[in-house]
């Protein structure tokens, strides 16, 4: 069952909604590739996905909603050098500057950045919401 | 160390290879010789290792080179991608029918094989199936290359065969019945779990992967021969590879002499300076003399039953062979 709300004793308004989590769909083969990830979603042709897409991907190895989505994304990919990380995956900030995102307004940025993925990813199968 | 100029398609093939002491060609290399290295990568399924070589630095190329080089690679792994939604499909299928299968290289090649996935580009991959349901596996299969005709040339389409052939023993000794004849304490259902889309799929384990691969290396090897001296070469240095059951495999199934040459043929190839249990093993080894050359002549005929095994090793992998018997060998390109 759906909740939302107000929390009125905080004293603002605060969305309690659970949020989405989102999941790689099922049956959408990957494949790492020096440029990024290749997926082939069952329906439809395989999609490259480089930068935030490819990050994207990778940390949805597991259910994640929009949040966890964007605190993994903040952090330098692979999170840190040598790290563990998808291989191929392009090292590199999230947005393909070079380096982390996040620091002066780059939450927002990177929140904005995470729905513009999933929409994308979202459009081709290759993602799906969950509850 | 390895005597006379390296061919640069060699070279190539050997960039991650632990413990290879080949040198990159220089580059970035004039375009006429670019085109060729590019064209020969293609076909001779090297494009990962290639891109591989360049993204890692140690082959200078120029911009365009490498734009040209991003296409053919995310080509070549979509192509791979195709092959392995089609056995998806094919292995889901004969699953439900309760027919058993080993998915031998492709995808298991490259998950039980490689350290580094990326570089293993494939456009085909074979199967196993109990010799009973080889026709029954390739009417399921489908038409070769099918509806992805259109999404690739159709000279580079995805190809899936689909063999009947040695299984392991056990639930399988209708087919042939290796651990009698080996002698030896094998697992007698052996396999192996790879994992595509969420999909689990029964692979040959390593050392089968090996003991197959060193037989096709061996044989006519065609434009696959590098890659394939790759596999072994990648698939002996491999930490989990068991050395001990490669051995029992190649001495039971009689195909020693291939896989001692395989070996050999490897670490000479990519001019190899780590020593392994095999590679020891393969450098001790006392080949038997070669009447004739080539495969027939390196397998020992000791007795019928043997043979059959070989023979069947080698229609296995698309060999000669007509041996009469209930194995028949069903390829498709």
């Amino acid at each position: 069952m759906t909740m939302y709300g107000t929390n009125e004793r905080a004293g603002q308004a605060q969305d309690i909604r659970p949020q989405p989590r989102w999941a790689r769909s099922p049956n959408v083969l990957d494949r790492p590739t020096r440029q990024g990830v290749m997926v082939l979603p069952p329906e439809g042709a395989a999609v490259l996905l480089t930068g935030p897409a490819a990050r994207v991907w990778e940390a949805l190895a597991q259910p994640l909603d929009r949040d966890q989505l964007a605190d993994r994304l903040a952090r330098p990919a692979g999170g840190k050098a040598g790290g563990p990380g998808l291989p191929g995956v392009p090292a590199g900030g999230f947005g393909g500057s070079g380096g982390p995102a996040g620091g002066s307004g780059g939450d927002a940025d990177v929140a904005d950045q995470v729905a513009a993925v999933l929409g994308d990813l979202r459009a081709i199968g290759a993602v799906r919401e969950i509850r | 160390m390895r005597p006379g100029p390296v061919p640069p398609t060699v070279a190539i093939a050997s960039h991650g290879l632990a413990g290879s002491r080949l040198d990159m060609p220089e580059g970035p290399l004039p375009d006429d010789q670019w085109a060729e290295l590019l064209h020969a990568c293609r076909s001779q399924e090297l494009l990962g290792y290639l891109a591989g070589a360049v993204a890692a630095g140690t082959l200078a190329v120029t911009d365009a080179q490498a734009d040209e080089l991003d296409v053919l690679e995310a080509e070549s792994a979509g192509l791979s991608l195709l092959v392995e939604q089609r056995l998806v499909t094919l292995a889901t299928s004969l699953a439900a029918a309760g027919i058993d299968y080993r998915v031998v290289d492709g995808p298991a090649r490259c998950q039980l094989g490689y350290a580094d996935a990326c570089l293993r580009h494939f456009e085909t991959v074979d199967i196993v199936v109990e010799p009973g349901y080889v026709k029954l596996a390739t009417a399921m299969k489908g038409a070769p290359g099918g509806h992805f005709r259109n999404t690739h040339r159709a000279r580079r389409r995805p190809r899936i065969g689909v063999r009947a052939t040695v299984l392991p023993p056990g639930p399988h000794e209708a087919i042939v019945d290796l651990t009698d004849l080996a002698g030896t304490q094998d697992q007698p259902d052996a396999r192996a779990t790879i994992t595509l889309g969420g999909h689990h799929l029964a692979a040959l384990p390593p050392e089968e992967q090996l003991v197959c691969t060193a037989i096709e290396a061996v044989g006519d090897r065609g434009d696959r021969r590098i890659v394939l001296l790759r596999d072994v070469a990648e698939l002996t240095l491999s930490p989990q590879l068991d050395a001990a059951r490669v051995r029992r495999l190649a001495e039971g199934w009689n195909v020693a002499d291939v896989v001692v040459t395989a070996l050999r043929e490897a670490w000479w190839t990519f001019d190899l300076a780590d020593k392994t249990v095999l590679s020891v093993w393969s450098e001790r080894y006392a080949l038997r003399p070669v009447a004739r050359g080539g495969l027939s002549a390196r397998t020992a005929r000791t007795d019928d039953r043997r043979w059959s095994v070989v023979d069947t090793m080698q229609r296995l992998l698309g060999r000669r062979g007509h041996s009469p018997g209930p194995l028949s060998t069903v390829r498709f390109r």
